[in-house]
């Protein structure tokens, strides 16, 4: 019986041998460039990546002596190093407004680092609310704002990806809905200002009501109010580089995936050589006027009053 | 082993199982109609004396020959071409006395012969051990590890007695944490095992979002795992199978039960009636009054609770007929506010039905039919700030199906059957009142399964078997070659290989930290069946007199895995291809398993050593862009359980589990990264990002604990016996990592956050009446 249990051990040495190994940190480089349809050229940010254990504030990692230049076409931009906020690059020439359902590159060189950093945007298709079916509403009524949109589509998607943020201008804590209230509560550390601006997850296109003519109904949920008062809507189609990042930084944050916890997975890359984001949008805005409910009591229907 | 390796593997055993499948009928015909007038056979079912539950996997021996049988999962054995002669049939059953039974058979007699085992008053003690050498061929059959009930109740566990808890300290199952109880058995994730509960399959078998397994151990009577190489019999997973069997009832007196739990109460009873038996189990949780204390603190749901109810009618119509009704229904209820505005409300549970009879047309075919239904549903809900969040998911599946066992002689057993079922898995999610997403995979399914296991000598035992599968929605048709050989090398040494090719139809879409929300999705257009390759070798010996020593090597692929694409912006407007990412993975890997089932100080000492990877293009990219494997977090190098019983006298029972495992892997990001531009996008003025060298590339501290528990058993005199457990988990405190939490300073600095494992003793009290 020994023999045999010998030679079985040698089949096992074979076949339970253990082998792993991991990729490194090769690209150091950090580039961050979001184009707005329709709109000039905004300024670039060129940074490293800081360790982990170190500080990671924009100055102490930026990086000033990159050339960073954005081509269209025939077209190419030259961003130039800002003297007054290191790693950040203006374009400084003839004014050029972002073209949308466009094509552009963008490259940057860092001396020192051998590989070259590119990337490619398709900036999706102007994005304008052609209706909206009210100016102001009642808050969890069901006064909903209701727009009529263009998809605002780059030339690689299917269907738009969209988010909303909702910016309210004038930040009070007697403004605040009561989930604010609820929150500020829970939550010492928290300041009201913190929820001034507020954002959705991207939301795909499917999600609404889309019309033959390639119009789209998005309905304004009420989870996108903070405060009372006025409101800016902005209305954004992103291109696959930003939704892919946008998607990635969710996921790190622990949302709404099913990794187990402590599985982080890095971010879908937007750019060759480099870390960052290299991406583009469509965007129209819109105000919004939202009044508390009477009695400040919710009217909506809500699972929990089945 | 390259892929080219492995095709030509599979295609060689193909070819040997068709061939040997092909074949099969006319020699079995020829054969047992020459032999059937000249040889004898054995047949009957096997049964405790003391209650009348059918004995799975008893031994039947005639000795003095070859010829033997084991009792399948309806206590029926079946033992063909004897000799006519006078022969002693020894019936042998772990933890009962050996019966040997004198019969005379003449030239082709039929004997019908029921065997009714009892305990001992020794064995019952566990102080002397068993004079006979137990074999327990079928259960240490290769890729099969079972783990009796008394043992699960017995052994320190948090809370509650838990059948996939005690799964996890069998070699090859590993454990994702202390608050689950998902089993990842040799590399695979818990969609890839199929749970059977009296043959009907259960979608979500958990309590409390996972920490407990839904099966209720009053009434459960076996538990049994293929962790890999499964017969023909099962089809329509990758990885492994667990089969659980309900009790059937007592058949000769009414008994009850009460048990008293910190978290869930249990009441049993069971009994049987002028044709049959029956039984019911009720175990619901009791955590109301403690909730009511703790309203005040935000975290504390506002309601909570589970229950489960399993019960079993049989009706024993005739010698040669039985007919078995089971059913099971279990519920978990969760209602919780947060924070004013933001409220989430989840009902999620599973029902199953079971009819079966089981019809004897001779001592040479036994056939069983079934008819399964089952129904899972989870329906979360969440408002927040006036926004409503809602997803129904259900999943039906109703099916038919016709099984045989025929015994044509000594030397073959052919078992083969048909299955016929529909499944419908709608999904919907809501969002602000509206539906935003809803697919129905409604898929017709057949399969068809025949298997021949072939004695040519006593020594050899070859079981081929063939598995079609047609899967409706992509109109998918599958056969899965399977082939497992056993040489008896000695008295005391068996060595087994196995290989075969499993399909896989459906993809479990779930989250380890709270299974309450888990759905499944299909393969279908545009999604082919994921499908894998296994290949086992096993080594089992008889040491000494009780002491056994199993071993198993195996490798599996795993391939065309779909799994719900983690990068895509939401379900609703993809095509049904564009839900899934697809990848690949495999597992390797060596178990031993040190049993000593009997004697007054009992156990196991399981060893595992084994790796998996997973390889999804969009995950673990390099430096360059290109994807590569990376670890799941339930790969494990080292797993290594010791579990021991003590019984120290009549009265007294100790019991003790430790366990070491490899430290889990876990993604520790080694730089980070800020883009600020992002605030009217998605309304964050910066953007924190980890970097990491790879998914999942470091591993958390090694993972051990100790469980202590004591069992105190008395008598009220003749109303009831009782038993006190007292247990204490995670002994000497361990302070195991579950995950590391890592967070932003002001400055940008990343700070990493130990979250533990249960971090203290954790003390376990139970009161359970038997009457």
């Amino acid at each position: 019986m020994v023999r045999w249990i010998l030679i079985f051990g040698l089949f096992l040495l074979i076949g339970a041998c253990d082998t792993a190994e991991f990729s490194v940190l090769d690209n150091k480089i950090v580039v961050e460039l979001t184009l707005v349809a329709n709109e000039p050229v905004p300024d670039a940010r060129v940074s490293s990546i800081a360790a982990a254990d170190q500080r990671n504030q924009f100055p102490d990692v930026a990086i000033s002596n990159a050339e960073v230049i954005l081509t269209t076409g025939t077209t190419s931009l030259r961003l130039e190093p800002s003297k007054m906020t290191p790693g950040v690059y203006t374009y400084l020439g003839p004014e050029h407004l972002i073209q949308p359902s466009t094509r552009y590159d963008l490259r940057v060189s860092v001396p020192g680092q051998a590989n070259e950093i590119t990337g490619t945007t398709n900036v999706p298709s102007t994005l304008e609310i052609l209706t909206a079916s009210r100016t102001s509403g009642t808050y969890l009524s069901d006064e909903q704002l209701v727009l009529k949109v263009t998809p605002g589509r780059s030339a690689d998607q299917s269907q738009s990806s969209f988010t909303l943020v909702t910016e309210a201008l004038e930040v009070r804590r007697d403004l605040a809905v009561p989930t604010v209230i609820g929150f500020l509560d829970n939550d010492s550390d928290l300041d009201l200002e913190e929820f001034r601006i507020s954002g959705s997850p991207i939301i795909a296109e499917g999600n609404f009501v889309s019309f033959p003519d390639g119009t789209i109904q998005l309905i304004y949920p009420w989870i996108g109010v903070s405060f009372y008062g006025s409101n800016i809507i902005y209305v954004n189609a992103l291109d696959e580089n930003l939704a892919g990042f946008i998607r990635s930084a969710e996921l790190q944050q622990g949302g709404n995936g099913t990794f187990g916890p402590g599985v982080i997975p890095n971010v879908l890359p937007s750019l060759s050589g480099a870390h960052g984001l290299f991406g583009s949008l469509s965007r129209d805005t819109i105000s919004f006027m939202v009044k508390p409910p009477e009695n400040n009591r919710a009217t909506r229907h809500s699972w929990f009053s089945e | 082993m390259t892929n080219s390796a492995i095709r030509s593997l599979l295609h060689s055993i193909q070819l040997v199982v068709i061939q040997q499948v092909g074949s099969l009928f006319a020699f079995c015909l020829i054969a047992s109609s020459v032999q059937g007038q000249e040889l004898a056979a054995l047949d009957g079912f096997i049964t405790d004396a003391s209650n009348g539950e059918t004995l799975i996997s008893a031994n039947v021996l005639v000795k003095g020959t070859p010829l033997g049988g084991i009792s399948n999962l309806s206590g029926y054995y079946a033992v063909s071409g004897i000799e006519p002669g006078t022969y002693v049939i020894r019936v042998s059953y772990i933890g009962f006395d050996t019966i040997e039974r004198d019969v005379l058979l003449t030239a082709g007699e039929s004997l019908r012969l029921d065997f009714a085992l009892t305990t001992t008053e020794e064995l019952l003690e566990s102080i002397e051990v068993s004079a006979d050498r137990i074999t327990e061929e079928e259960v240490r059959s290769i890729g099969i590890s079972q783990i009796s009930v008394a043992t699960i109740q017995q052994l320190p566990q948090v809370f509650e007695p838990d059948v996939f808890r005690s799964l996890q300290l069998l070699p090859g199952v590993a454990q994702s944490s202390d608050y689950s109880s998902g089993l990842y058995i040799r590399g695979g994730d818990p969609g890839q095992t199929l749970i059977l509960l009296d043959r009907t399959k259960i979608y979500n078998p958990s309590h409390v979002f996972g920490f407990f397994s839904t099966f209720n151990t009053d009434a459960i009577k076996d538990v049994r795992l293929y962790k890999g190489g499964f017969p023909s019999t099962y089809g329509g997973v990758l990885g492994s199978v667990l089969d659980v069997q309900n009790k059937d009832g007592n058949r000769r007196e009414t008994h009850g039960k009460l048990s008293l739990g910190l978290l869930a109460s249990r009441a049993f009873a069971e009994g049987p009636y002028s044709k049959g038996s029956w039984m019911v189990a009720l175990r619901r949780s009791t955590l109301e009054p403690l909730l009511s204390v703790l309203q005040n603190i935000d975290a504390v749901p506002r309601a909570f609770y589970f229950y489960d109810f399993n019960g079993k009618v049989n009706f024993d119509a005739s010698l040669n007929d039985k007919f078995s009704l089971s059913f099971y229904s279990g519920s978990d209820y969760l209602r919780s506010t947060f924070t004013q505005g933001v409220e989430i409300k989840l009902l999620y549970g599973n029902r199953t039905v079971t009819g079966s009879w089981i019809h004897l047309w001779s001592n040479q075919l036994f056939t069983t039919t079934t008819f399964t239904s089952s129904w899972y549903e989870s329906t979360p809900r969440a408002t927040f700030s006036g926004t409503n969040f809602e997803q129904l998911n259900r999943v039906v599946e109703s099916s038919l199906r016709a099984d045989f066992e025929y015994y044509p002689n000594s030397k073959h057993s052919i078992v083969g059957g048909l299955w016929a079922g529909i499944f419908n898995a709608p999904l919907t999610n809501f969002f602000d009142n509206r539906e935003v997403f809803h697919t129905r995979n409604r898929v017709e399914h057949a399969s068809f399964y025949l298997q021949d296991t072939y004695r040519p000598t006593p020594a050899w035992s070859i079981t081929s078997g063939l598995r079609a599968t047609y899967y409706g929605y992509g109109k998918y048709f599958r056969v899965a070659p399977r082939l497992s050989l056993e040489r008896q090398l000695g008295p005391d040494v068996r060595l087994q290989a196995s290989a075969g090719r499993y399909f896989q139809f459906l993809t479990l879409i779930s989250n380890e930290i709270f299974s309450g929300f888990d759905f499944w999705l299909t393969s279908g257009d545009g999604v082919k069946p994921a499908y894998g390759d296994q290949f086992i070798l096993g080594l089992k010996t008889n040491l000494v007199a009780d002491l056994t020593l199993d071993t198993e090597v195996y490798y599996r692929t795993m391939r065309e895995l779909f799994v719900l694409d983690q990068f895509s912006r939401g379900l609703a407007g993809l095509e049904y291809r564009e839900l899934f990412a697809f990848g690949k993975g495999m597992a390797h890997g060596f178990e031993v398993q040190l049993s000593r089932q009997t004697g007054q100080i009992n156990g196991f000492i399981a060893y595992t050593l084994a790796h998996t990877d997973r390889f999804f293009p969009r995950l673990n990219q390099d430096a360059s862009g290109q994807p590569q494997p990376y670890v799941p977090r339930n790969d494990r190098l080292h797993d290594l359980n010791i579990v021991a019983q003590w019984r120290i006298s009549r009265r007294w029972e100790l019991g003790a589990v430790f366990t070491y495992a490899t430290g889990q892997a876990y993604t520790r990001p080694q730089a980070s990264y800020v883009v600020y531009g992002t605030e009217l996008v998605n309304g964050f003025d910066t953007t924190n990002l980890l970097v990491s060298p790879g998914l999942n590339q470091s591993r958390l501290p090694a993972y051990h604990r100790l469980d202590i528990g004591a069992t105190w058993t008395g008598s009220l005199g003749r109303f009831a016996d009782y038993e006190f457990q007292m247990q204490v988990i995670n002994a000497y405190a361990r302070e195991n990592v579950w995950f590391v939490f890592n967070d932003f300073e002001d400055d940008g600095t990343l700070t990493r956050s130990s979250i533990p494992q249960i971090p203290v003793p954790l003390p376990n009290l139970s009161f359970t009446l038997q009457f």
